[in-house]
């Protein structure tokens, strides 16, 4: 995997975008969180819920979207320090969801450089599902 | 009637729940890495998203025992507010890590149209994945509680 030269503060980094959120894996990501919650797979569920008449994705495969495309740029899974993020809307199965982060902060620090992004992923067409902050060293790299 | 946030953080905050244990399984990580459309082939270290997987199939308890803690009513609604992902080291695929779970911050604030929303922190931190049984990291978790009645 190749690895990013440092960025400067402002530049964005991650642009990009999942197309058609599937049923399929969502409902796989049910079993594998063992999430019992019926939105993720029950479309009379969803309309008690008041949802809509598709599969809601877990916040967390959102999320994870965005940590995917952070550490794809940032050169491996192994770079990221942390990411916090916040839910402020769903996604629902078909959606299409943009992913994005921006440089907020470069720092040295003992093995490479650390880079504060800012990050979120919105419903194209939609509302912003979820604004975090996430943090990845790259390694051997001057700030 | 809605129990009072002192009350409830007298009831459950730092509150340790019994945790558990869990195995990156490897058929488990390759249909993870799929349905998360990841763009990243690693064989070896896990998706960043298995520490959110361990922090909820290793709480100790369901997420509907965690409801009952937090006193949640039939006209309340529950809501995952916030999660944060600390990784010292990526989970490994194969590895497994024991999970301790503990109930950090408890409370509340009201929304704009007066409901009061309560919120519950759960940390989970996992250790394993080496014989050394060294941190890989933790998971913070914000539970939101839509209180029905204001």
């Amino acid at each position: 995997m190749s690895r990013p030269g440092v960025p400067a503060v402002g530049d964005r980094v991650v642009d990009a975008v999942v197309r058609g959120v599937r049923d399929d894996d969502i409902q796989a990501m049910a079993l594998v969180l063992r999430d019992p919650n019926p939105i993720h797979f029950d479309l009379a569920a969803v309309a008690r819920a008041g949802l809509g008449d598709r599969a809601v994705n877990q916040g967390g495969s959102t999320m994870a979207y965005v940590a995917d495309h952070v550490v794809a740029w940032a050169g491996g899974r192994r770079a990221l320090r942390s990411i916090d993020c916040s839910f402020r809307g769903s996604v629902s199965a078909g959606d299409d969801v943009e992913v994005g982060a921006v440089v907020t902060s470069v720092e040295q620090v003992a093995d490479g450089a650390e880079v504060e992004l800012e990050v979120w992923a919105d419903v194209v067409g939609g509302r912003r599902a979820i604004a975090g902050v996430a943090r990845v060293v790259l390694a051997g790299e001057s700030a | 009637m809605t129990i009072p946030i002192e009350a409830m953080r007298d009831e459950i905050g730092g509150r340790r729940l019994p945790g558990g244990t869990i195995t990156v399984e490897p058929h488990e990580a390759f249909i993870a890495d799929r349905a998360l459309r990841s763009t990243v082939e690693d064989p070896a270290d896990a998706h960043p998203t298995w520490f959110v997987i361990a922090s909820l199939r290793c709480l100790g308890i369901t997420v509907e025992e965690l409801c009952a803690l937090a006193h949640q009513g039939p006209d309340d609604t529950l809501l995952f507010g916030r999660c944060r992902i600390d990784q010292r080291e990526p989970l490994r695929v194969g590895g497994t890590y024991e999970a301790a779970a503990t109930i950090r911050e408890v409370a509340t604030r009201s929304m704009r149209d007066g409901t009061r929303l309560d919120s519950v922190e759960v940390e989970v931190v996992l250790h394993g994945g080496t014989e050394s049984r060294v941190e890989a990291g933790s998971v913070t978790s914000v539970y939101l509680f839509k209180r029905g009645d204001r």
